[in-house]
């Protein structure tokens, strides 16, 4: 009985291992959100905010850039203070046996001219920098070792004076390093007005106290130290601060225009000021010998008489305390240039090719240039653009990204948007494939907003429009996760320019509805 | 499923014959089985299909109810063997349980924002009363049977404790197709089997306490009984998910992900952790309350049973049986609650000299199609084997 109730029981247990050989499905009628988002100029432009103009009847696009901001390393040459001193030991004193604690009587006095080109500095004043030694030694005992610096004063006109501790080297030569950080000391370089680049160092040596026993010197005993000075953090420098001759080219975006086309655009006069700031004590001579708007691969050349012209910059001046810089301005406007026909292209980028002189006479000023951080030579750009337009064809577009889980078997889907349009000019839409396939849209079309004489709203336009798609379109579209949506703008009336305002705006809602079958392992 | 149940019973059957007695004067063997699952508005083809696979259609889904009603679905299988015996005079019992439960309790909307989409959702979703449970506990009750009663204590090993509780005022709102609002901060923690038989990542303490006149001789008798109320320790591996979120969702591009240190890492506050502090939980004990009325050879019943923390309705019942010819006993019994709603059950119980089967088919209208939303069947089977 057993036997027969453990048969059936396995055939029972081989019977119900009833594996799951399908999945879990099930029909589902979901609505997906997708995207809302708002449109309006400053969006289009690819910027923050507009601003209004000055009789409030419409915004302008205000771009300022900086072309140029030289640095300190431009300004100044590679400052390399680095200098070696090798204390002789007197031959008298070989064979004296010196106590702990006792000081040789003897100052080694050091004047080092550093070469910096034809730069010739009388002072300068560093915020903070780091004097780095090393002593190389073969002295049998422990010694110390004080260096002054006489001509480098703190903020309180105290020389600088230190003690360096040096251990025994055990008749063997060694190397020992250090470093000693000093803030906003002040180095005179002129030797009291008779020299330039001029340090001078002071070094006595003596015996540590920590010795115990009393130290002999021999012939082949050997003291040196190299001082180097590094990490200069430059507050300002006086003298004379040499010519020099920069010439470059820099590069701005000025239009993020990879959202949006037009087969043509009127606009008003656009203005370009280019501002020229000398915060340098030094002359400077400034020529700019091209000015070129890049669009795609096309270059446009701006046109205008001081393009190529030398122009002069004075110095920097700082009287009573008042730092007053010296500028040149030039302006490219509609009358004086080719600008407006370049904009109306909407170039994305601008290349400007210049040459900077400092100091094209040579010493004018008998050693009265210098520098102050942080001012410096600058060149900005502010490009002003008034919107008021007129747009044939002006097409932005966005890509719109969506996640969906996967496992799904969609039956057929819809895309629903829903749009107001508060801009004084016509909307038609588009969607896309990134492969470049359109959906059809029926009534793909939303009209202009009504607006008042000034551009103000009296009333926008509603529509809600459906993009119907079959298994095989929904399956591509989920399986890419994206579609290129594409408003495509017209004025109404050709002949007007219309004023963009900042509350004008073109607001959509994009939600995805499924009818699909999911599935679940 | 059926035939799973019918092996589970088998086995269990099988291993009741082979169990020797030692040298105790007389002892009882009992096997008590357990099995039902069930929903407020599920059909039970549902779960037939969610464990053996296939398409869900319409009738699956149940009615379609309102939004904001309270559901419930859950499953449960509780196995016990165990014995009753005497030592020096006084009857102790040991028991095995292995006890396996998992339900939910959800608003309607959510169960249809899963299975039928959310284009017919008008109003948001509350989650307050959403909870999820999924338990595996072995317990090991002992004690000893007095007049009042008995009394004994519960060991548990947890081999498995899920627990999903969202928190008050939370809620999914869909209505605005282009824009979903959601708010949600639910304790979730769980902590899984281990490989080492003994050693689990928690354990259990309880207590059991049963009530009741057993003279047989009296016409109406009473029990009042609570099974493993204790505490559980969950001591290792413990993981939990942290979140408190309020965020609007409408679209990829437009997240607004609020109430969160970083955007860029948001999505980290729904992966499990390992929490280093241990949890002190209530057991998912148990409490029942009958009475019986006994007149000739009809015998009247009634009772309620809840179990904690599993997102059970306490369930009420009342019933009648017919004894035959002191051998078999056959009658109906009516239960509201648990898993389910009205169930309308068979009560029948067997008895051939030292062998006794009860068996309870919970939900006879089960075998109807459309009102099979629950099975449920109650086999305790014991023999005296001395």
């Amino acid at each position: 009985m057993k036997k027969k109730y453990l048969f059936f029981l396995l055939v029972f247990i081989l019977l119900g291992c009833n594996k799951r050989d399908h999945k879990v499905s099930w029909n589902g009628h979901y609505i997906l959100p997708i995207s809302i988002d708002t449109i309006n100029a400053a969006k289009i432009l690819g910027v923050d905010h507009l601003t209004l103009s000055n009789d409030e009847t419409h915004c302008i696009y205000n771009n300022n850039f900086e072309f140029l901001q030289l640095e300190q390393s431009d300004l100044l040459p590679n400052l390399n203070f680095n200098w070696r001193d090798t204390l002789e030991i007197p031959s008298l004193i070989h064979g004296i046996a010196f106590p702990p604690g006792f000081e040789i009587p003897i100052s080694y006095n050091e004047n080092e001219v550093f070469n910096l080109g034809d730069v010739q500095i009388k002072e300068i004043n560093f915020n903070s920098l780091k004097l780095k030694y090393t002593i190389k030694s073969n002295i049998n005992g422990q010694l110390y070792l004080i260096l002054k610096i006489p001509t480098a004063q703190d903020n309180l006109g105290i020389e600088f004076t230190d003690t360096i501790q040096i251990p025994s080297s055990n008749g063997v030569l060694q190397t020992f390093e250090g470093s000693i950080y000093l803030d906003n000391y002040l180095f005179d370089l002129s030797k009291n007005n008779s020299s330039f680049n001029n340090i001078s160092t002071s070094i006595r040596f003596g015996f540590s106290s920590n010795n115990t026993q009393n130290i002999l010197f021999n012939n082949e005993d050997f003291l040196s130290i190299n001082l180097n000075l590094e990490e200069l953090d430059i507050n300002s420098v006086y003298g004379y601060l040499g010519n020099k001759k920069i010439s470059d080219t820099s590069e701005f975006e000025i239009l993020a225009t990879e959202n949006f086309s037009s087969s043509s655009i009127t606009i008003e006069d656009p203005e370009l000021n280019v501002i020229i700031e000398n915060g340098v004590g030094v002359d400077a001579q400034i020529k700019i010998n091209e000015v070129l708007f890049k669009k795609d691969q096309a270059s446009f050349s701006l046109q205008h008489p001081i393009i190529g012209q030398t122009i002069n910059l004075s110095r920097a001046v700082e009287v009573a305390g008042q730092y007053q810089y010296g500028n040149a301005e030039i302006n490219f406007t509609n009358q004086n240039s080719n600008l407006k026909e370049i904009i109306s292209l909407f170039p994305e980028k601008i290349d400007l090719k210049y040459e900077l002189e400092t100091n094209p006479l040579g010493n004018h000023s008998a050693f009265n240039d210098f520098y102050k951080s942080p001012h410096s030579i600058s060149i900005n750009s502010d490009l002003k653009i008034p919107l008021k337009f007129n747009l044939n064809h002006f097409k932005y577009s966005d890509t719109i990204s969506f996640n969906i889980i996967e496992n799904i078997q969609p039956n057929h889907a819809i895309i629903g948007i829903k749009i107001e349009n508060e801009f004084p000019i016509n909307c038609c839409l588009s969607v896309k494939f990134l492969n470049g396939d359109s959906l059809l849209i029926d009534s793909n079309c939303i009209a202009s907003a009504s607006v008042d004489s000034s551009g103000l709203l009296i009333q926008s336009n509603l529509s809600n429009m459906e993009i119907h798609l079959d298994s095989a379109t929904t399956n591509y579209l989920i399986n890419e996760k994206k579609f290129i949506f594409e408003m495509i703008f017209n004025s109404a009336d050709n002949s007007l320019n219309f004023p963009v305002l900042d509350f004008q705006n073109l607001y959509y809602k994009i939600d995805l509805e499924l009818n699909t079958e999911i599935e679940i392992n | 499923m059926k035939k799973l149940i019918f092996i589970i019973f088998s086995i269990i059957s099988y291993e009741i014959n082979a169990l020797s007695a030692d040298s105790l004067k007389k002892l009882v063997v009992i096997n008590q089985t357990q099995f039902s699952f069930g929903s407020s508005h599920l059909n039970k083809k549902i779960f037939n299909k969610l464990y053996f696979g296939g398409k869900l259609n319409d009738n699956d889904k149940g009615k379609i109810n309102s939004i904001n009603q309270l559901q419930r679905s859950g499953l449960e299988l509780d196995l016990n063997v165990g014995s009753q015996f005497y030592i020096n005079e006084k009857i102790w019992y040991v028991n095995f349980q292995n006890i396996i439960t998992t339900a939910g309790q959800y608003e309607q909307g959510l169960f249809d924002l899963f299975f039928r989409g959310n284009s017919e959702l008008n109003q948001e979703i509350s989650l307050t009363k959403t909870a999820f449970h999924l338990r595996n506990h072995h317990l090991f009750h002992f004690g000893k049977f007095h007049k009042f009663g008995r009394v004994g204590i519960t060991l548990g090993s947890i081999n498995q404790e899920y627990n999903i509780r969202f928190g008050e005022n939370n809620y999914v709102d869909l209505t605005d197709p282009y824009q979903w609002n959601i708010m949600s901060s639910p304790d979730i923690f769980f902590i899984e089997n281990t490989s080492d038989f003994l050693q689990k990542n928690g354990n259990s303490l309880g207590f059991d306490l049963e009530i009741s006149n057993s003279n047989y001789e009296k016409a109406l008798q009473y029990n009042l009984a609570i099974y493993n109320l204790g505490a559980i320790l969950l001591h290792n591996n413990l993981k939990k998910i942290s979140y408190d979120t309020n965020f609007t969702y409408s679209g990829l591009s437009l997240n607004q992900i609020l109430n969160t240190d970083s955007s860029d890492n948001w999505l980290n506050d729904f992966k499990p952790k390992i929490d280093s502090v241990n949890r002190l939980i209530i057991t998912p004990f148990q409490i029942s309350a009958s009475i019986n009325y006994q007149k000739h050879n009809f015998n009247y019943y009634t009772g309620v049973f809840y179990r904690y923390n599993s997102q059970y309705l306490p369930k009420v019942y009342l019933g009648m049986n017919y004894t035959i010819k002191n051998k078999l006993i056959l009658g109906g019994v009516l239960s509201y609650g648990g898993y389910t709603k009205l169930q309308i059950g068979i009560d029948s119980e067997i008895q051939f000299q030292k062998f006794k089967a009860k068996l309870i088919i919970q939900n006879f209208t089960n075998f109807i199609p459309p009102m099979n939303r629950s099975f449920g069947v109650f086999l305790n089977l014991s023999y005296c084997l001395i």
